[in-house]
């Protein structure tokens, strides 16, 4: 009986002559473990970077804020969450001035016009609450006290290339010297104009002393929000509910809302994306992994087959089949011990790619992005699994079959197949050169289907990954089309609360000379839900005030949750611009988005429930209103909702308007109209008419960075696993080469015929790859993304233009790998091939 | 005459013999049989002091020293001597897949000793044709699909009428749907002869070509091999078998790379069937 050791060194020295194929398996396995570990390892990363940003910056437990643009006294709000009985749970309190304005931070050549807020703190409060990390620059410091110094938010910053210090200019023609830049939790992420949707570059944050804000905006001594912090162990439903109590009898006809840290819209985004975007990252990097498993699995399967006459010599030796399936299992040892190798390598790598996308996304204060040890053991434990596994049935199939038909030439030509016969003996026209790349594929059905399985397996993650870019090109593309119907060059003056059309600001606007055409419409926070389930959902009056709710459906088909949405009335055929339609009509009711039509399950000429605030005198009262759905508008985003003036008697508003849609006059161009307006007293910003653009590629950009990594891997893989099916096959039909070229065919034809047996494979793996591509396409972007983006209306697209890459790339990179044998074909001892008698 | 697409000057055929593309295009005119008898003058095979060394470091080998030979048509020549004489070295030279160091090599006339791959290639399509001893027939192709590839590699016309023939010619009319795996080993063997049959081509060297075959297959295969030369094609076998060399009209043996013996079988030449190994 031999001795392992002798069994080690065989297998030793095997690996020596073929290491360049095991590293190359190995590294395709390191691919697929190593995408997983690294996409795997950033929700990790996510969740510890949020909770210690948070926690570093103090972030509030409720938050106090006055509603429809009123304010209160300084010092009024804080004096109130000391009354109470509670207040000893109370470890820190700061009064704020939040308000809308628009920042200028232009320099010379580069312009920077965008809505934001201003946010005065009270610098003197400790300890301080919501606080403002500074990333780059100083913070702000109680000597800033009234100074007109102020931060800037990092995230606008960063996006708008903006230096470390500077100057903006806020709405009103107000003037700040940023001496930094930071981020306080509210902010981590920037609220889009539409609910649902996120801007980097579009919003503003301008962080000021309190004194500052109430002078810049001129509400001197005059404060609109409180955030607070509670002892740990404190009931913080049943504090807010003694505080809203307590506010309701200190301010009598002031809106009031009392919301806590869930309801921080930008902090639940940022947490429940992490469970939605894992789920569609599991399921890229898991399509991945089964292509990198199927390829080892074909081609760890097509080596051990090739030690199938050794095998049979050793069972006609009388050697054990447990000590002969020992060395092709040492293979899948080897391969993949050097997968979890690779997979390290490749997973580190992803995770810093990853890491620095995330940090480009969401520039928190702290991000901690360490090394995943139980990641990286799950990926190492699967990464040495799967190539034994691999190895498992052609060591059994060789440990099985008679020693007498392993040790036979032709039986290593797998004739044995079920289905070979059969193929085998399929007419096919031309002559035998003509057919014999037909006949190989034919004569061997297991080896074509796994092959083409390996090739489909990684189509298909190509499909996913690019089809996704084309989907999300698709949708921007969309959404920019319909917003420039017409008037393309229109600006929005946004008003800071609703107001006369014969208002000052508005009559301001109006005469403004850079306009000329003025067009009041109204954006008014709402909430649908089909009729039948109304009421089901959180509604806005949530028992702790009237402050927006988090009533997001959930995207998983038709659902009665309620939809936050921003209704745009306005008059629709008559004014500057207007909806389009894709279904229905666009008058005689509301125009709801697709997306949102689907989940509420709802069609046109259905009736749903608008949930809206209605005028009643000088206040706002939230009623519900059923509206029957005109139509079907164009806009990919479901939370706008289109109204006709003539349909929109139930908010009493009518001669009023928050939203000035102008169209600049010739000679202003869109910069220096934007100016011209922000500079109007009661202006709050002014957005361009394709501003919502800009929120869903921001929206989409962590997914287009991540897809373009996972891209690269791919078409990684795709080389890997033609260089290798290349490989092996050169090398299984060697002596069928040499014989051709021993009858005097050139190295061109030999080559020729490989390429087209290869070619043949690829267009098989590849229109397998694409019809389970599609497939997986529309999974991960009708249900995955539907979850991870409820707010945006996707379909799966699959551009011409894409499939045709794919296919060029799925056939012909297959086609062509043999080419690299080419030297190995051209330079081959044919004699000594011929007489090697396997 | 220049061999069929061959750049001019590249070779010194001999004016006024037939050439190899003649050669072979007579051959096609009739499947199995390549020349009248009668026509055994013509010298198809003409080899000139040819030497064969491989360098190894500081060490060389010598496979062929000297090895002058002419063989013409109508021959069944067996090229005698046991391992590591040089014989195979001696065939794969005869077959253009190796390259002499030294003397020349004229096949149909024409000089192949230092001819280009390309013209080297052509030969191989259009004078010369290989039987294997481990057969090399093509797995994926059934019997009548290998003895196509023959007669498709070199450009014969009516390939299916010469295949068909040629099967029942070999016997394997009854198999020519079989895969090489349903076959026998003297099957295979003769699927192979078959093979290089339908090329049509004047030569037909065969290393071995019983090395993997009991005695009966064997001498089935000898008497394949002897009938193509009694139909005018040269044929050279390649064997250590001393019993094989009877049934041969010449017998060359070598034996440290030099040819020790030249002429007919010691004790004249025999049938087939009373060999005996």
């Amino acid at each position: 009986m031999t001795s392992p050791g002798l069994w080690w060194r065989w297998s030793l020295r095997e690996l020596r002559q073929r290491l360049l194929l095991v590293v190359a398996i190995a590294i395709m396995i390191g691919l697929g473990t190593g995408l997983y570990a690294g996409l795997t390892s950033s929700s990790h990363w996510r969740r510890q970077s949020y909770d210690a940003s948070y926690a570093r910056l103090n972030v509030h437990d409720l938050r106090v804020a006055v509603g429809a643009g009123a304010t209160v006294a300084q010092g009024r709000l804080a004096a109130v969450v000391r009354s109470l009985p509670s207040a000893a749970a109370v470890t820190g309190d700061v009064e704020r001035l939040v308000l809308p304005t628009e920042i200028d931070a232009s320099r010379p050549g580069h312009t920077v016009l965008s809505r934001g807020e201003l946010v005065g703190i009270d610098l003197t409060a400790r300890p301080p609450v919501d606080a403002v990390s500074v990333a780059r620059g100083r913070g702000l410091v109680p000597a800033d006290q009234g100074r007109d110094v102020g931060i800037l938010d990092r995230t606008f910053a960063l996006a708008n290339h903006l230096p470390p210090s500077g100057t903006v200019r806020t709405s009103g023609g107000g003037q700040v010297h940023y001496v930094g830049q930071g981020q306080s939790p509210e902010y981590f992420i920037l609220p889009g104009e539409q609910p649902g949707l996120v801007t980097q570059s579009g919003f503003g944050v301008l962080y000021l002393s309190l004194p500052t804000a109430q002078r810049l905006t001129g509400q001197p001594g005059a404060v609109n929000d409180l955030v607070l912090t509670l002892r740990p162990g404190t009931d913080t439903g049943a504090f807010a509910a003694e505080l809203s109590r307590a506010l309701s009898a200190a301010l009598p006809g002031t809106s009031v809302t009392v919301t806590d840290r869930d309801d921080i819209q930008t902090r639940r985004i940022l947490y429940d994306d992490v469970n939605s975007d894992q789920r569609l990252w599991d399921v890229l990097a898991v399509v991945v992994l089964i292509g990198a498993v199927f390829a080892a699995f074909n081609l760890v399967g097509r080596v051990v087959d090739a030690q199938r006459r050794e095998i049979g010599i050793g069972m006609a030796l009388g050697v054990p089949p447990r000590r002969l399936a020992l060395r092709p299992l040492l293979l899948g040892v080897q391969v993949g011990v050097l997968g979890v190798v690779a997979g390290v390598v490749v997973g580190l790598v992803v995770g810093a790619a990853m890491g620095a996308l995330l940090r480009g996304v969401w520039p928190l204060p702290a991000w901690h992005t360490n090394f995943q040890v139980g990641v990286f053991a799950r990926a190492a434990a699967v990464g040495l699994v799967l190539p034994v596994l691999a190895a498992l049935p052609p060591v059994w199939r060789a440990v099985r079959v008679e020693p007498v038909r392993a040790i036979r030439a032709s039986a290593v030509a797998g004739g044995s197949e079920p289905l070979a016969g059969p193929l085998g003996r399929l007419r096919l026209p031309g002559g035998s050169l003509a057919q014999m790349p037909l006949r190989n594929l034919a004569r061997a059905p297991r080896r074509l289907l796994l092959t083409a399985v390996a090739i489909a397996a990684v189509i298909t993650a190509l499909v996913v990954f690019t089809g996704e870019l084309d989907t999300f090109t698709r949708t921007t593309d969309r959404a920019e089309r319909d917003l420039t119907t017409s008037a393309p060059d229109r600006l929005r003056v946004i008003l800071p609360r609703v107001e006369p059309v014969s208002s000052p600001t508005v009559t301001a606007v109006r005469r403004s000379p850079a306009v000329t055409e003025t067009d009041p419409t109204l954006a008014l926070p709402s909430r649908i839900f089909a009729a039948a389930g109304a009421g089901s959902g959180r509604g806005i009056g949530n028992g702790r005030g009237a402050g927006a709710g988090n009533g997001a459906g959930n995207g998983d088909g038709a659902t009665a949750e309620p939809i936050d949405v921003l209704t745009y009335i306005l008059d629709i055929g008559h004014g500057l611009w207007s909806p389009s339609v894709v279904s229905g009509s666009r008058t005689g009711g509301v125009l709801i988005a697709e997306k949102a039509a689907h989940d509420l399950g709802v069609h046109p000429g259905d009736t749903i429930t608008l949930r809206h605030p209605q005028r009643v005198g000088t206040g706002y009262r939230t009623v519900d209103t059923p509206l029957r759905i005109a139509g079907i508008h164009a806009f990919p985003v479901r939370s706008v909702v289109f109204l006709d003036n003539a349909d929109a008697g139930a908010f009493r508003l009518a001669g009023t308007t928050n939203v000035l849609v102008v169209q600049p006059a010739p000679g202003y161009g869109r910069d220096a109209a934007t100016r011209t307006l922000a500079a109007i007293p009661g202006v709050a910003s002014v957005a361009s008419a394709t501003a919502s653009i800009e929120e869903i590629r921001t929206l989409l950009r962590s997914f287009v960075g991540i897809l373009r990594i996972g891209e690269v891997v791919v078409l990684l893989l795709a080389a890997l696993i033609a260089y290798n099916a290349m490989s092996i096959a050169v090398d299984e039909r060697r002596r069928e080469h040499a014989t051709m070229l021993a009858y005097g065919l050139s190295t061109r034809t030999v080559l020729g015929l490989t390429v087209a047996e290869s070619a043949v494979m690829g267009l098989v793996g590849t229109l397998l790859g694409i019809a389970a591509g599609y497939w997986a396409l529309r999974y991960t972007v009708e249900v995955l993304l539907a979850e991870t983006l409820p707010d945006l209306g996707v379909q799966a697209i699959l551009s011409g233009r894409t499939l045709a890459v794919i296919v060029l790339l799925g056939v012909g990179a297959v086609a062509i790998a043999p080419l690299a044998a080419a030297r190995r074909i051209r330079r081959m001892d044919v004699p000594s091939t011929l007489r090697v008698i396997e | 005459m220049a061999l069929p697409g061959s750049p001019a000057g590249r070779e010194t055929p001999t004016a006024g013999e037939p050439g190899i593309a003649g050669a072979a295009r007579a051959a096609t005119e009739q499947p199995g049989a390549t020349e009248k008898p009668g026509a055994a003058e013509a010298v198809r095979i003409d080899l000139e002091g040819v030497g064969k060394r491989y360098d190894g470091g500081t060490t060389g080998v010598t496979a062929l020293a000297d090895v002058t030979l002419r063989v013409g048509s109508h021959c069944l020549l067996v090229i005698l001597g046991p391992s590591g004489c040089g014989k195979t070295t001696l065939l794969n030279v005869i077959g253009t897949l190796d390259t002499p160091t030294t003397g020349t090599v004229r096949l149909e006339g024409v000089d192949v000793t230092a001819a280009s791959r390309r013209i080297r290639r052509e030969v191989r399509r259009r004078a010369v044709s290989f039987v294997f001893q481990s057969f090399n027939l093509f797995p994926a192709l059934t019997a009548r699909e290998n003895v196509r590839f023959g007669a498709d590699v070199a450009g014969r016309d009516r390939a299916d009428e010469v295949t068909d023939e040629v099967l029942v010619g070999v016997g394997l009319a009854e198999r020519a749907t079989h895969f090489p795996h349903q076959l026998s080993g003297g099957e295979q063997q003769r699927v192979a002869i078959a093979r290089a049959i339908a090329t049509g081509n004047p030569i037909l060297l065969a290393d071995e070509p019983t090395g993997e075959l009991d005695f009966t297959t064997g001498v089935r295969i000898l008497e394949l091999l002897r009938g193509q030369s009694e139909q005018g094609r040269t044929v050279l076998v390649v064997t250590h078998n001393r019993e094989i060399a009877r049934i041969a009209d010449r017998v060359v043996e070598l034996s440290g790379g030099r040819i020790v013996h030249d002429g007919p079988p010691p004790g004249g030449r025999l049938p087939a069937a009373e060999l005996r190994w």
